[in-house]
């Protein structure tokens, strides 16, 4: 038999056709011995289930229960599921995966052979980052027991289908989500500079706090803590030894460490205390990685001039600078002696529902109580 | 006897939740607070002992180990069994004294604490309390 392949050329059958094509023809009669290691069927699929909120938020503390809720209940009503655990993880980005707790022990659980199934809403509360997406998916694909993913909504059991362009594309749908909120939210933030209205979290913010209406005010307890800080400075006492005269009082930082000389060193740079906001001083590079870069000049900064209530004056702060530049020549060197310390200090939580609650030290002594206790009252 | 095999079986697996209604007991020389406090605060390690001077409201939040002037406070979930005691003079003498003038040395005091859910918080207001009947050890009778 002679053919014509796709050159033109003539080609003679070979065995290996011959052979198939006999197959066909004469019916040989062949035994199925079926497989024996699928277990599948007689045991339970062992299920897991993922969800995930983005927020702590009351309108989503409702999404969160009923997710929880009712993969607890299909699971069970399910006679081929076993259920392994329900692993849940509120307030955690989708865009990375390294501050989810649960989704990196469930990953572990796949990993040690817990789980056979894993059942999520859909695409975007699995994984918002294509990347993570995929890498996760081939990875659990190829475990010696393969784990699938079953997207509910899309009815995709990624063990079942072979469409990965599929996945792939709700993936890069579900990450684009993100990237476009991110980048309404950076807009909206930019317009904001512009017309003068900076964004001051004052929670870990040394000196000010704010206000019912939300307006900074300068926090008298620990302004005078700053004002301790610049005195001393400019009356020629070391960083250091700043940062360890306050730790032997018993001062905490505004975070509740030790004082160093770096922190110290942080408080006389930031221009703040003298009523300057710089804006954008950080960027964020993209809303994945979630780094944060110091703004050399990258993108524009925004001042505004007296947008604070000052706690030191802008000549001392000047002044400082300068001596910042150049320590060592700056000093008169003199050691100062018998410098007035801020008095005992009592933190309070700065915002919050728990917004001026102090938390209790339980080393204060008898005498200590009645003092924190009679301080409240005068105030 | 012959095996029993549960999955023949339909059970249901019901979860018994403790429905104690969350109490803080003030001892003569401990506190005390209900398991139901530790199970709703979800058995956090450790918390923060805060308190409102004028409002006289004392609370404890749930926190990291390592937050400022954190306390020990749960077991695991598996391992704490009853309830949790603390032997803090400083907290007592704070409760005491906000408590004022209706504080007797001999009684004991026990207040209800309202959880504050997504603060992982519970808040106690010390002006609403039930005195109890004095504490006696069991062996001195």
């Amino acid at each position: 038999m002679v053919k014509k392949n796709d050159f033109g050329k003539e080609k003679k059958v070979t065995k290996q056709q011959k052979k198939i094509q006999d197959a066909f023809d004469n019916k040989r009669k062949v035994e199925v011995i079926p497989a024996k290691i699928s277990d599948s069927h007689i045991q339970k699929k062992r299920v897991a289930a993922y969800c995930r909120v983005s927020t702590y938020a009351e309108s989503q503390s409702g999404s969160f229960e009923l997710q929880i809720q009712s993969y607890k209940e299909k699971i069970r009503l399910n006679p081929e599921w076993k259920l392994v655990d329900i692993y849940a993880d509120r307030g955690a980005s989708g865009t990375t995966i390294k501050k989810r707790e649960q989704f990196n022990r469930m990953l572990n659980d796949c990993r040690l052979n817990k789980i056979d199934l894993i059942i999520v809403k859909n695409i975007s509360r699995f994984s918002r980052n294509v990347l993570d997406f995929i890498s996760i998916y081939r990875e659990l694909k190829a475990l010696t027991n393969p784990v699938g993913v079953y997207i509910e909504d899309l009815n995709i059991n990624t063990l079942d289908t072979t469409s990965e362009t599929l996945l792939l594309m709700l993936s890069v749908v579900a990450q684009a989500e993100s990237e476009q909120k991110s980048e309404a939210i950076t807009w909206s933030i930019i317009e904001r500079f512009k017309k003068g209205l900076p964004i001051i979290p004052t929670h870990n913010f040394l000196g000010f706090t704010k206000d019912r209406f939300g307006k900074v005010v300068i926090e008298e307890s620990e302004a005078e803590i700053v004002r301790f800080i610049y005195k001393n400075f400019l009356e020629g006492v070391r960083a250091v030894d700043i940062a360890s005269l306050l730790n032997e009082t018993n001062i905490p930082t505004v975070a509740g460490n030790k004082w160093k000389s770096s922190s110290i060193y942080r408080v006389l740079r930031n221009e703040k205390y003298f009523g300057l906001v710089i804006m954008q001083k950080t960027f964020t590079v993209d809303c994945f990685t979630h780094k944060k870069k110091v703004n050399h000049g990258e993108k524009p900064q925004y001042l505004l001039r007296n947008g604070l209530p000052a706690i030191v004056s802008e000549e001392d702060w000047e002044l400082v600078q300068e001596l910042l530049l150049n320590p060592r020549k700056g000093f008169k060197k003199k050691v100062v002696k018998n410098i007035e310390k801020p008095r005992n200090f009592v933190s309070t939580i700065k915002s919050g529902v728990f917004k001026g609650f102090i938390v209790i030290d339980t080393k204060w002594t008898k005498e200590e109580v009645a003092e924190v206790l009679s301080k409240g009252e005068h105030q | 006897m012959s095996k029993i095999n549960f999955d023949d079986y339909n059970f249901e697996v019901i979860s018994v939740e403790t429905t104690g209604s969350y109490l803080l007991t003030l001892n003569k020389n401990s506190l005390t607070f209900d398991k139901s406090i530790a199970e709703a605060l979800g058995y956090t390690s450790h918390v923060k002992p805060l308190l409102d001077r004028e409002n006289k409201v004392f609370a404890i939040q749930a926190c990291k180990a390592n937050s400022l002037k954190s306390i020990p406070f749960s077991k695991p979930e598996s391992q704490q069994k009853g309830s949790i005691k603390m032997q803090y003079g400083a907290i007592r003498n704070l409760l005491r004294s906000l408590m004022g003038d209706k504080w007797k040395e001999e009684m004991r005091y026990q207040f209800k604490g309202d959880l504050i859910p997504d603060k992982k918080a519970m808040i106690f207001e010390l002006e609403k309390f039930e005195e109890l009947s004095p504490f006696i050890p069991r062996n001195t009778k």
